[in-house]
């Protein structure tokens, strides 16, 4: 059997008394889309910055494609092939959008010329074009959202970690979003996403992995999953389920 | 991953990078009318050597402290090994101060990189007090490194004139000097922004968090940007050397005329702006040269009373300087029509 393209194994991370996430254990194939649901608090993020690097577990393994990474720096980490965009959108100010895009596209093109035509093919991809050349700072919403996907793009990266892209979109927007997801899924790309709303979980993900309290409490096809009366108690309390 | 197929004809091409150059040198340029003017006027000649050295110090300070985000108060000691390097060299060694800059720079460089590697761990104020620590006790240690400083007495470089020792009877070749200085670390400033060191640089300031998700060694990526704007200060101080020939400590390490004025410039003419810290040494170098003759009798340290009250003005109205607000008013014109 070959080996995942990403495994977590037992994955736990303690801040003083509190366990954050309790030893998650779940894999990955290669061009899926898992989503990661759960109530508010119950360690999504945190996982997430497990993976990526921003933290480091207490302990457990972490394994991308056939490699442990959980001792990695993040910038280790975004060489080995995964890009990542943060919940609160982080814009790098005093630059361009266009320069924002390069930061990213500079990690596999070092000349200036080539990270610039990349980050000019990621922005129209992301819808970004014609918003190239003003400062970061000044776009909406929805546009730093997309411009934390399109600086992670940038990386070439083949993992793809979204923490809640969608919170905070209008309908039309939330739709470019899945688009645009389905669109790079189409050509390989895999995808770990953090999504709050069940129903657009529903339309691109097979897989979801829930997380209560730290630990995860289910996993599986997403109708199952959410039908689950563990899950429905998560999320709503005893009295629903 | 395959690359995403191009939707449509790619828009417009990288902007040139010969024009960049061309145009920063166009405005440097500029710069240069005063000194063609008043090249007679030993006072102002004088003026002027001083605001193109600070011009170029505080575009060096600008690649670690503006671009770079790290709030550096203790540049003046890689001014000072810069210009103790040169005079040892010269006075020792005979070597011509034109070869002896570079290991001026270099030396700078490697008391860099010592001092950041500890430092770099402290964030915003801490890292500007912790610099601004190290700067004064290397100025408590050059008093007592006797034979390296002279010692508070200081080290006198012989007047000999010639351009092996870039040391000039005509003043205005001083100024020229410094000039054709500023010019060199504007352009390498140019160069850096379109870098990827200069991308990386700006992202660091912007978000730490964010730079390592994008691949980003920040750690290395200071480094880099510190040993850079170290080797050109190094490299001033030198300049600086040849030009006064009495280098004592406190001329070299006070902060207020040498760590402090370098951020300082920066400040008001724009922080991580390019054109930014020249602005602001046209602005600043001669004023103070003013006031100090103006209020320097009737008040002493008057001078600095109004510099602190501009800063002051400048933080609380112009956040990113002159050539920042100046460029904001000018997209924003832009925009409206």
């Amino acid at each position: 059997m070959t080996a995942p393209f990403l495994a977590i194994d037992n994955a736990t991370r303690r801040f003083a008394g509190l366990v954050a996430v309790d030893s998650v254990s779940f894999t990955m194939e290669e061009g899926e889309i898992l989503s990661l649901i759960g109530p508010n608090g119950a360690g999504k993020t945190t996982l997430f910055n497990l993976i990526t690097g921003q933290l480091k577990p207490t302990s457990g393994a972490i394994v991308f494609r056939g490699e442990r990474i959980e001792h990695l720096a993040p910038h280790r980490r975004a060489q080995c092939g995964m890009g990542r965009t943060f919940q609160i959108a982080k814009p790098l100010v005093a630059m361009t959008t266009r320069e924002n895009v390069m930061v990213g596209a500079f990690l596999r093109h070092r000349r200036y010329a080539d990270a610039y035509e990349r980050a000019s093919l990621v922005l129209a991809e992301v819808g970004l074009d014609r918003r190239a050349e003003i400062p970061a700072g000044e776009l909406t919403l929805s546009e730093r959202r997309r411009l934390e996907v399109a600086r992670a793009l940038a990386l070439e990266p083949s993992l793809i970690l979204l923490d809640e892209v969608m919170a905070g979109l209008n309908a039309t927007e939330v739709v470019q979003v899945i688009d645009l997801i389905h669109r790079l899924n189409a050509r390989g790309m895999t995808f770990l996403v953090i999504e709050h709303n069940l129903k657009v979980v529903r339309t691109f993900s097979r897989r979801v992995i829930v997380l209560d309290h730290g630990a995860k409490i289910a996993e599986g096809n997403a109708q199952d999953v959410l039908s689950d009366p563990k899950v429905v108690t998560a999320y709503l309390g005893k009295r629903h389920a | 991953m395959k690359p995403p197929t191009l939707p449509y004809a790619l828009e417009a091409p990288p902007p040139a990078f010969a024009r960049a150059l061309a145009a920063h040198a166009g405005l440097l340029l500029l710069s240069a009318v005063p000194l063609a003017l008043l090249w007679s006027n030993p006072y102002w000649v004088n003026v002027l050597a001083y605001t193109y050295l600070f011009a170029a110090l505080a575009a060096a300070w600008n690649i670690i402290g503006g671009f770079g985000g790290q709030f550096s108060l203790g540049h003046g000691v890689f001014f000072a090994f810069g210009a103790y390097a040169v005079a040892r060299l010269h006075l020792d060694l005979g070597v011509t101060p034109l070869l002896a800059l570079i290991p001026a720079g270099a030396l700078a460089a490697i008391v860099a990189l010592m001092i950041s590697w500890p430092t770099f761990r402290l964030r915003g104020p801490f890292f500007a007090i912790a610099t601004m620590a190290i700067n004064e006790a290397c100025f408590a240690l050059a008093n007592y490194a006797d034979s390296l400083t002279g010692g508070p007495r200081g080290i006198l470089i012989p007047f000999r004139a010639g351009i092996a020792n870039l040391i000039f009877i005509e003043r205005w070749k001083y100024a020229l000097l410094m000039f054709c200085f500023m010019v060199i670390v504007v352009l390498i400033v140019v160069a850096l922004r379109r870098s990827r060191l200069g991308h990386y640089l700006l992202a660091v300031r912007a978000d730490e968090d964010a730079a390592r998700a994008a691949g980003i060694n920040t750690l290395a990526v200071k480094l880099k940007g510190m040993a850079l704007s170290a080797a050109l200060t190094g490299v001033g101080g030198g300049l600086f050397a040849m030009y006064v020939r009495v280098l004592d400590p406190p001329t070299l390490f006070a902060l207020p005329d040498i760590g402090v004025k370098f951020a300082l410039i920066s400040l008001i003419g724009g922080i991580g702006t390019i054109m930014g810290p020249v602005v602001g040494a046209l602005l600043i170098v001669p004023l103070e040269s003013y006031l100090r003759g103006t209020l320097g009798g009737a008040i002493p340290g008057g001078h600095l009373i109004v510099l602190g009250v501009i800063l002051v003005a400048a933080s609380l109205f112009l956040k990113r300087g002159i050539v920042g607000g100046a460029s904001s008013a000018w997209n924003w014109a832009r925009r409206r029509t």
